[in-house]
């Protein structure tokens, strides 16, 4: 699973190219994510059994999910905010399906359609009316949020009926089928990212729009099918929470959208789209997971690890903008013999037409 | 995203100054872009003054002026920070934290005034973190915003873990609940910010440069201006309102918690980009701030007095916030596609003429 890197990558300078400062860009990851879980392991040796493991992937199932959905946006160069409260309603609507009747699997997929309907709207409202992915999906969020509480007098629901908790709570040979779900979305994410014109088009567009429309690339429909993923995955995402709970999460909670970001960005994906992969993500969730439940078993509260994750999150986007710095600078030094021979042949063309004339 | 930022150099208000109104133009796009937004306010009071004539009452009027205080404070600084094409998401946790730190430090015995100048240092050194992160390192200010916003709001539940605290001081509540011939004094202050802003923004040579910056960076840069120190400073001044609307808010309740008001963020970015300031840096003014604010403060108390459900409310001004950045990029997208048409026109007029 190699990050993919078209030819003008090199010149966009969103990799450094020499000494120690690529292999850091590129690896420096997977390294603190070791480093972490020797940490971690070392402090609890319980950490590394398996049945915490598999509670870990359980609980972060529903932000995973959504985490491959925001890498398609963000490799695209976009944004969505609206995840959170997509997710929120998703689950709602699941639950009031369920509670009145619908069967469990009929109700599920409406709530899917839903979320993906969400991602054709912010879809319309970036591609179509051009509005900034940030605006588009902080806007589109706000309006999602108020919907729950229209639908529904009272949106805190809980589920009893019989089958709605199999899909969050089953298991098939000891692994839970949520964590079959979140590994089925990193596959196939890989897999679309990383193997198919489709994943080379998403990172063409973020690399570079106005080249990719050059090339041909149907900017305006690849952008759109991104937030459309985001959207499914939000559908997904809340079905599986909505199971895991027996119960609908109409109260978004503000730490879910952050992980899912954090996730995207700690792997080492640039939010300037174009440079990053599924595996970065899926990396980025190890990392994350594996610092809260350390953070848990040193005991630290709930509340200072908001903290801790915001450092974590400008740290992140720090690193991410030093090493494009560092890649630019080194691309300008690159092309300086280049500028400096431009002149001599400018003159030369000029006494050349004067001879000319 | 970038994309949209770095096409609209062309704005609006440049054209105008090209074009002397003709009784043609009045009618055009640039005037609807210019006054359209001021019409649309009219319209609004009329339509809800007559569902419920109670509207234009004294009493409501000056009701709603102090009640939107805060978030009017916030957007004008927050005009200034779009205007060189920056953005805040953290401001709601950032208000909070300078509620609470007002409400510990009377809480703990200080007197009001000491109270009150800590919560505008926190506001302060919230804009000199968020302005060193955004100007000083360089990083998309909507995703260092949202970062510094959760470290804000983890300060905040550290902060309060009672989730309240209350203030019996006598004196707090004076700037808060106070009032002078009749008049709330937060609604004073509000209009100083209104005021000031939009003096300092017209009539200063700081405003003039911050225009230019948020207009085209690279220029400004190029022509000697230091982009990074004012951009930064649009920051500090959003730091310093947040803390104004933060100790305003602990004051008039007495109390503070974390969270005090998280939708307040959307109410202020909705008065800004509603009254017609770009996104894409560059253009705006504090007159449209106002505007934006009339008109969101009437939507609010028209749902209140329709008796509506407060969630119609969010669905309403989200969707309100999307028509408002679209139309606006649409009447952008017209003024550069003539712009580019009268350029392609003169030029073709001046290579006739040499030929």
């Amino acid at each position: 699973m190699n990050d993919i890197q078209p030819r003008w990558y090199q010149s966009r300078g969103l990799v450094p190219k020499s000494g120690w400062a690529p292999l850091l860009r590129r690896y420096g990851i997977v390294l603190a994510f070791l480093m972490l879980v020797i940490a971690v392991a070392i402090g609890s040796p319980s950490f590394l059994s398996l049945q915490n493991l598999l509670n870990i992937v359980v609980q972060w199932t529903p932000a995973g999910i959504l985490a491959v959905g925001a890498t398609f946006v963000i490799l695209a160069g976009g944004f969505d905010l609206s995840a959170a409260s997509g997710f929120a309603l998703c689950t709602v609507v699941a639950a009031i399906l369920a509670t009145n009747g619908i069967p469990v699997s009929l109700s599920f997929l409406v709530a899917i359609l839903v979320g993906v309907g969400i991602g054709i709207i912010n879809a319309i409202l970036i591609v179509a009316l051009k509005i900034n992915p940030f605006i588009a999906t902080l806007a589109s969020g706000f309006a999602l949020a108020g919907a729950p509480f229209i639908l529904v007098e009272n949106p805190f629901i809980m589920v009893s009926e019989d089958g709605f908790d199999t899909l969050g709570t089953g298991h098939w040979l000891g692994i839970p089928y949520s964590g079959l779900v979140l590994l089925a979305f990193f596959v196939i994410g890989d897999v679309l990212l990383s193997r198919t014109p489709y994943g080379q088009s998403i990172y063409s567009i973020g690399g570079n729009p106005e080249a990719s429309h050059l090339f041909g690339i149907r900017v305006g429909l690849v952008t759109a099918s991104t937030y459309v993923v985001s959207g499914l995955s939000m559908g997904v995402a809340a079905i599986v929470s909505a199971s895991q709970l027996s119960y609908s999460a109409s109260e978004q909670d503000p730490a879910l959208i952050f992980d899912v970001i954090v996730s995207v960005v700690v792997g080492g994906t640039s939010l300037a789209g174009g440079y990053g992969a599924m595996w970065r993500t899926a990396i980025g969730l190890a990392t994350l997971a594996t610092l809260q439940n350390g953070l848990n078993l040193l005991q630290v509260d709930s509340s200072s690890q908001y903290i801790v994750k915001g450092f974590i999150i400008i740290v992140a986007l720090g690193f991410d903008v030093w090493m494009r710095s560092l890649a630019q600078s080194s691309e300008r030094s690159a092309r300086r013999p280049q500028s400096t021979a431009q002149p001599a042949t400018y003159a030369k063309a000029l006494s050349a037409a004067e001879e000319k004339t | 995203m970038t994309a949209n930022h770095i096409e609209s150099e062309a704005v609006a208000p440049r054209v105008r100054k090209q074009n002397p109104a003709t009784l043609g133009k009045l009618v055009s796009g640039d005037f609807i872009y210019s006054y359209g937004i001021a019409i649309a306010l009219a319209i609004l009071v009329a339509l809800v003054a007559i569902g419920d004539p109670s509207f234009l009452s004294l009493t409501n009027l000056i009701n709603m002026l102090g009640q939107w205080a805060p978030a009017g404070i916030m957007a004008v600084a927050m005009t200034y920070v779009i205007i060189v094409r920056g953005f805040d998401l953290s401001i709601a946790s950032g208000f909070s934290l300078c509620a609470i730190v007002a409400a510990l430090a009377a809480a703990g015995g200080y007197s009001n005034g000491v109270a009150f100048a800590a919560a505008l240092l926190t506001g302060l050194a919230i804009g000199v973190f968020n302005g060193a992160l955004v100007a000083g390192f360089a990083i998309n200010p909507f995703i260092a915003t949202v970062g510094s916003g959760f470290i804000l709001l983890g300060l905040d539940i550290i902060l309060t873990p009672n989730a309240y605290i209350t203030v019996d001081q006598s004196g707090f509540d004076s700037l808060g609940s106070g009032s002078w011939l009749g008049i709330p004094i937060k609604g004073f202050i509000l209009i100083a910010f209104l005021l000031a802003g939009e003096f300092v923004l017209k009539r200063t040579r700081y405003g003039q440069y911050l225009y230019a910056v948020g207009g085209n960076p690279e220029a400004a840069r190029l022509s000697g201006l230091h982009v990074r120190t004012l951009t930064g400073s649009t920051y500090l001044f959003l730091g310093f309102a947040t803390g104004v609307a933060g100790l305003l808010a602990a004051s008039q309740l007495a109390s503070a918690q974390a969270r005090m008001e998280p939708t307040i963020v959307f109410d202020v970015i909705a008065i800004v980009v509603l009254g017609g300031t770009s996104l894409a840096g560059g253009s705006g003014a504090i007159w449209r701030t106002a505007v934006g604010l009339a008109i969101i403060a009437t939507i609010s108390n028209g749902f209140t007095l329709l008796g509506l459900s407060p969630f119609y409310q969010s669905i309403v001004k989200g969707t309100v916030i999307l028509l408002a950045v679209a139309l606006e990029g649409w009447a952008q997208r017209v003024t550069t596609a003539k712009l580019a048409q009268r350029s392609a026109a003169e030029a073709s007029v001046s290579g006739r003429e040499t030929t």
